[in-house]
């Protein structure tokens, strides 16, 4: 069962979906339902012996192209609606030991492309407002399948933290004549101390305003609200800057780094929306090596993040490990022949 | 939103339907990204190709 329940107070849907109770859950290695099928093998969901990169819709989607009748009546204060829309999963690759962060340069540019494509595809359907493309990893943010992948939600309508961003954008907008985020990326790059790689194209930096301790964005120089813009010397200057940033996350205390990663970019509504920059946030539950930073009462209940750390020192931690430059993260992958 | 200048496609697409009727889309490169250098290619999936 699944639909959107109207949530009064907050103005916003809740999606409903039962049926992912049902979901695998970390399974074993050698029974990895996102891995090609092999001969004689069992059959996963990749009816293939390899593959490059694999987009498939979820078998246990939170919203669907024909989804169910709502299991319950709605009222006039909290109406109920089917739960359409798209659920995806990226395969990176079919290599169930690789990751983002070890995965070469060249394949990082190509999920790139993927995602331009998907949005593309997913924007021009009728029943997608909002195509937000992001990453789970490690099991500290639960995830629940450890081969290399990502997913991609077709909503809708537009969800309630893109919503927020649009009308903070709008309004900055009327009142300056500019771009909300330009202007913080400037504010960033002139201060210089909270970034932490330049890229040609693209920069990654904690935000002034980070709400966890390694938050980062990425963010491309130029104006741009959605990935169907990016040239291919974006595509390839942003799989560069971001090998870079996950390199450094794994650097920094010496393990597995698990985050968050989503990308904000412009609805496809079929509104026009000048006032959007695309921009990737990472969130990284990790305060320190062993101790997670929680959603506690503060942050759930109230809605106020309080961030243990400044952003500056976190910035200067990141600086310091891992690659010194996009140039470094070139060299190295022509080095290794990536 | 606007697009860049067409430029040259960097990927072949193939659109196949799973046996329980989700859509599943192979995206091959150019370069090959077999784990297993030297590998075949990614051989024809089954199930039913989308007209």
């Amino acid at each position: 069962m699944s639909e959107l329940r109207w949530h009064p107070l907050l103005s916003q849907w809740v999606i409903t979906a039962t049926h992912r109770q049902e979901r695998t859950f970390l399974p074993p290695d050698d029974y990895c339902p996102l891995c090609p099928t092999r001969p004689g093998g069992f059959p996963t969901e990749v009816p293939a012996e390899d593959y490059d990169i694999v987009v498939f819709e979820n078998k246990f989607p939170s919203l669907q192209a024909v989804p169910p009748e709502p299991a319950v009546a709605g009222s006039e204060l909290t109406p109920v609606s089917p739960a359409r829309g798209v659920c995806e999963v990226v395969l990176y690759s079919s290599d169930h030991r690789s990751s983002l962060t070890t995965m070469p340069v060249r394949r990082i540019a190509n999920l790139a492309r993927v995602w331009r494509d998907r949005t593309r595809v997913l924007g021009a359907r009728e029943d997608v407002d909002y195509v937000f493309v992001f990453e789970n990893k490690g099991e500290a943010v639960g995830v629940t399948l450890h081969h290399p992948h990502g997913q991609i939600y077709g909503f809708s309508f537009v969800p309630p933290i893109v919503q927020k961003e649009l009308e903070a954008s709008r309004a900055h907008r009327e009142r300056h004549g500019r771009c909300l985020f330009c202007d913080c990326l400037s504010a960033e790059l002139a201060d210089g101390r909270r970034v932490v790689l330049e890229g040609e194209r693209w920069v990654a930096f904690i935000p002034f305003f980070a709400r966890y301790p390694y938050e980062v964005y990425l963010a491309p120089r130029a104006h741009q609200g959605s990935m169907v813009e990016w040239s291919e010397a974006d595509v390839e200057d942003l799989a560069v800057v971001l090998k870079g940033l996950l390199v450094k996350y794994d650097a920094l205390f010496d393990k597995p780094f698990p985050y968050l990663m989503v990308c904000h970019q412009a609805p496809v509504d079929g509104a026009l929306h000048p006032e959007f920059h695309l921009h990737f946030e990472f969130y990284p539950p990790l305060r320190t090596a062993t101790k997670l930073k929680f959603l506690a009462g503060c942050e759930a209940g109230a809605g106020n993040f309080i961030n243990d750390k400044l952003a500056e020192e976190s910035a200067a931690e990141l600086r310091r490990v891992g690659p010194q430059s996009a140039a470094q993260v070139r060299r190295e992958e022509a080095s290794s022949g990536g | 939103m606007k697009e860049p200048k067409q430029e040259a496609p960097q990927f072949e697409k193939e659109v196949v339907r799973l046996p329980d009727g989700r859509e599943l889309t192979y995206y091959r490169f150019p370069e090959g990204h077999s784990q297993a250098a030297g590998k075949p290619r990614t051989p024809a999936p089954q199930g039913q190709k989308e007209p």
